[in-house]
């Protein structure tokens, strides 16, 4: 599965909404123990994978850092569960967490 | 039966087959009582196919499906006597052996996290705000004491151990409910164990809840969003069509019965001209010619040159395609009845370029004795492969085999070099000889929990997180070993031995959780990190003679100061 990139249109709580083209989606997106200058803002982008978009829109999602202990481990760019946020030129990767 | 139901009953037989005929009989009585609504109303929404039934089925969509189909036909639905029940969840539970919890405070959350084994805890014990999110009950089986984690050895989402604590938790906003497996991450799509339905934990216990707190989920199932998460994606004919693979960026689904949907303007393939096996091959039918669905080419159809004829001939459980190629062997495909590849053969090829029947999942057999490379991410979703032989080949990239948890046996012994992830979700292997293998990359083997033997001769370099779930490694012969990354076999507790007189460089949390290590060579380790035999008992018993330093020398030397003192506690206390 190939990776998909998402800009963030819009944050209303932790209701999302994303733009990819000419194509968008909203999905309730949570983030966990992130440093404040790591937090998603409008204007961010997003890379996930397209499995992403198969995700329930009405469930939310988790996503916390790397070595956070209620995730699995990522074994490669392309995992899952991998959500790699990009803040200008900086990239941040995050992975989902469960529980 | 009045014959209009009769008749409804067979066109939707016809339409969807029988299972779904029949699973419409018990789910819209009501509907059925109007001659010709519920087909009219199925055929508007579903494009009819088989597969629309395993789809609800497999997703555990049932409650979904009758809701939307009452909903598209107008007709109120009449709740059922079986699962009305009077008693609350609580009473449910009782029955099935369980004590029910509810959670008011934070507090009362973290009562339950005793319950969880270490990296299996649940991101809830560390949410303060779940219980603003959610309204939050933990179900506790009455025999939780006799259920032990190490009994599993091959953790399943909804087995005993998985289902011995379950955390449900309902959004307060939509009440979503989630049924958390006490394995968490371990098992895939831990949050929703059995499907969240809350029926197979006690029957009757979605209508208990509902009746009791009101938690009736808000959802509008006849929104396009909602069934496009299961793989149901809403054409321009207004018809919802469920689809195996989808390119998300250029708008192309493809679906069964050879249908692509490109744009939202659905158009099936000729059957008898074309097959689309894996989901994205296009296969003309009359030529044997094979193209991608979005016209690129890739590493499989690469491997398919200079064919000269092609047959296709039926066999048991689907079909063979032949192709007869110049100056070598016949290249075979087997595809089963869903199309998708289950037997490769091509041994005229001696190299395979990247993401080789990436999303492939059901190849069981492959053939390639002729290869010398392989790139990378090679079979990367597969889990049907249970035996395989890479009779000649040298090296293999990074991501390959990275989803099977089945391969038995795995044999490649000209095998040199391994990129990161090899086979890395892997319960079933057991034995493993690689006589060539000089590095095992990042990752490699990671939760190949039930691996007794490893044989590499030739190896030197063991990098991170590779066999860090090895707990039951009992025989490793690695006597050229120069090196072992961090997290390497941190969880076995079976070996014994350990012959590494090369051994320069060890890691962080080596061997952390190992007691059972009694002989062992370190004659050449000079550096090593902390975590090394954490739990050992008596890391004195080992020599370390040219060790220059670590974090754990600390911990070692004072188990030597003090063997040494007790040693000299008859009156002569030198140190």
């Amino acid at each position: 599965m190939d990776m998909i990139s998402f800009i963030i249109e819009s944050i209303d709580g932790y209701s999302y909404i994303l733009k990819s083209n000419a194509k968008k989606i909203r999905r309730d997106i949570k983030f966990y123990d992130l440093d404040k200058e790591c937090m998603p803002e409008v204007g961010d982008k997003i890379l996930v994978n397209q499995n992403f978009i198969l995700l329930e829109s009405d469930v939310v999602i988790r996503y916390g850092n790397m070595d956070s202990p209620y995730g699995k481990r990522i074994s490669n760019i392309k995992d899952d569960d991998l959500l790699v946020l990009i803040k200008n030129t900086k990239k941040y990767y995050l992975k989902r967490i469960y529980g | 039966m009045r014959k209009g139901k009769k008749d409804d009953y067979g066109i939707i037989k016809s339409k969807y087959g029988e299972k779904m005929a029949q699973l419409c009989r018990t789910l819209f009585p009501e509907i059925l009582d109007v001659d010709g609504l519920l087909p009219k109303v199925l055929m508007d929404t579903f494009y009819p196919s088989r597969d629309v039934y395993n789809a609800i089925m497999y997703n555990d969509l049932k409650e979904q499906f009758k809701d939307l189909i009452f909903f598209k036909s107008g007709i109120d639905e009449v709740v059922k006597k079986e699962v009305a029940t009077d008693k609350t969840p609580f009473e449910l539970m009782e029955e099935e052996g369980y004590t029910l919890y509810e959670c008011h405070t934070y507090e009362d959350i973290l009562e339950f996290k005793k319950y969880y084994s270490y990296g299996e805890i649940l991101c809830t014990f560390d949410d303060p705000q779940r219980i603003d999110e959610c309204h939050v009950f933990f179900a506790v089986k009455n025999n939780v004491d006799e259920i032990k984690r190490e009994d599993f050895i091959n953790p399943q989402r909804e087995d005993e151990y998985s289902l011995s604590v379950v955390s449900i938790q309902f959004n307060r906003e939509n009440f979503r409910v989630s049924i958390k497996s006490r394995y968490n991450h371990t098992v895939k799509n831990p949050d929703a164990t059995y499907g969240n339905d809350l029926d197979k934990l006690a029957k009757g216990l979605k209508y208990s809840f509902e009746k009791v707190y009101g938690f009736k989920r808000k959802i509008d199932v006849s929104e396009d969003d909602f069934w496009e998460d299961y793989n149901f994606v809403k054409a321009d004919d207004g018809r919802f069509y469920l689809f195996n693979h989808f390119d998300f960026l250029n708008d192309i689904y493809i679906c069964p019965n050879n249908m692509i949907i490109k744009n939202g303007i659905p158009k099936q393939l000729p059957p008898e001209k074309f097959t689309i096996i894996d989901s994205q091959y296009i296969l003309d039918l009359r030529t044997g010619q094979m193209w991608n669905y979005d016209g690129k080419n890739d590493s499989f159809l690469d491997t398919i040159q200079n064919v000269e004829s092609y047959k296709m001939e039926k066999v048991e459980g689907g079909k063979k395609i032949t192709y007869t190629v110049k100056d070598g062997e016949d290249i075979e495909i087997v595809i089963n009845k869903n199309n998708n590849i289950v037997k490769y053969k091509n041994n005229n090829i001696i190299e395979i370029g990247d993401r080789f029947l990436f999303s492939n999942e059901e190849l069981e057999e492959l053939e390639i004795k002729n290869v010398i490379k392989i790139g990378d991410d090679f079979c990367h979703y597969n889990n049907g492969l249970k035996e395989l032989e890479l009779d000649n080949v040298l090296q293999i990239g990074d991501y390959a085999l990275t989803s099977n948890t089945v391969m038995e046996k795995f044999k490649a012994d000209k095998l040199i070099k391994v990129g990161d992830d090899f086979l890395c979700k892997d319960f079933a292997l057991r034995f493993l000889n690689l006589p060539n293998l000089e590095k095992l990359s990042e990752g490699c083997f990671y939760q190949c929990e039930n691996l007794e033997v490893l044989y590499a001769f030739k190896l030197k370099k063991i990098e991170k997180e590779c066999l860090t779930y090895a707990s039951k490694l009992k025989k490793l012969y690695v006597p050229n070993l120069e090196e072992i990354g961090n997290d390497v076999l941190t969880y076995n507790d079976e070996l014994s031995t350990f012959f590494a007189p090369r051994l320069c460089n060890i890691g962080e949390d080596v061997l952390y959780c190992n007691t059972t290590l009694e002989f062992a060579d370190f004659s050449s380790l000079l550096y090593c990190e902390d975590g090394f035999l954490n739990n050992h008992p008596n890391i004195s018993k080992f020599s370390f003679p040219n060790l220059i330093m670590c974090s754990f020398l600390f911990r070692y030397l004072s188990e030597k100061s003090i063997s040494i003192f007790n040693r000299n506690d008859k009156g002569d206390r030198k140190m």
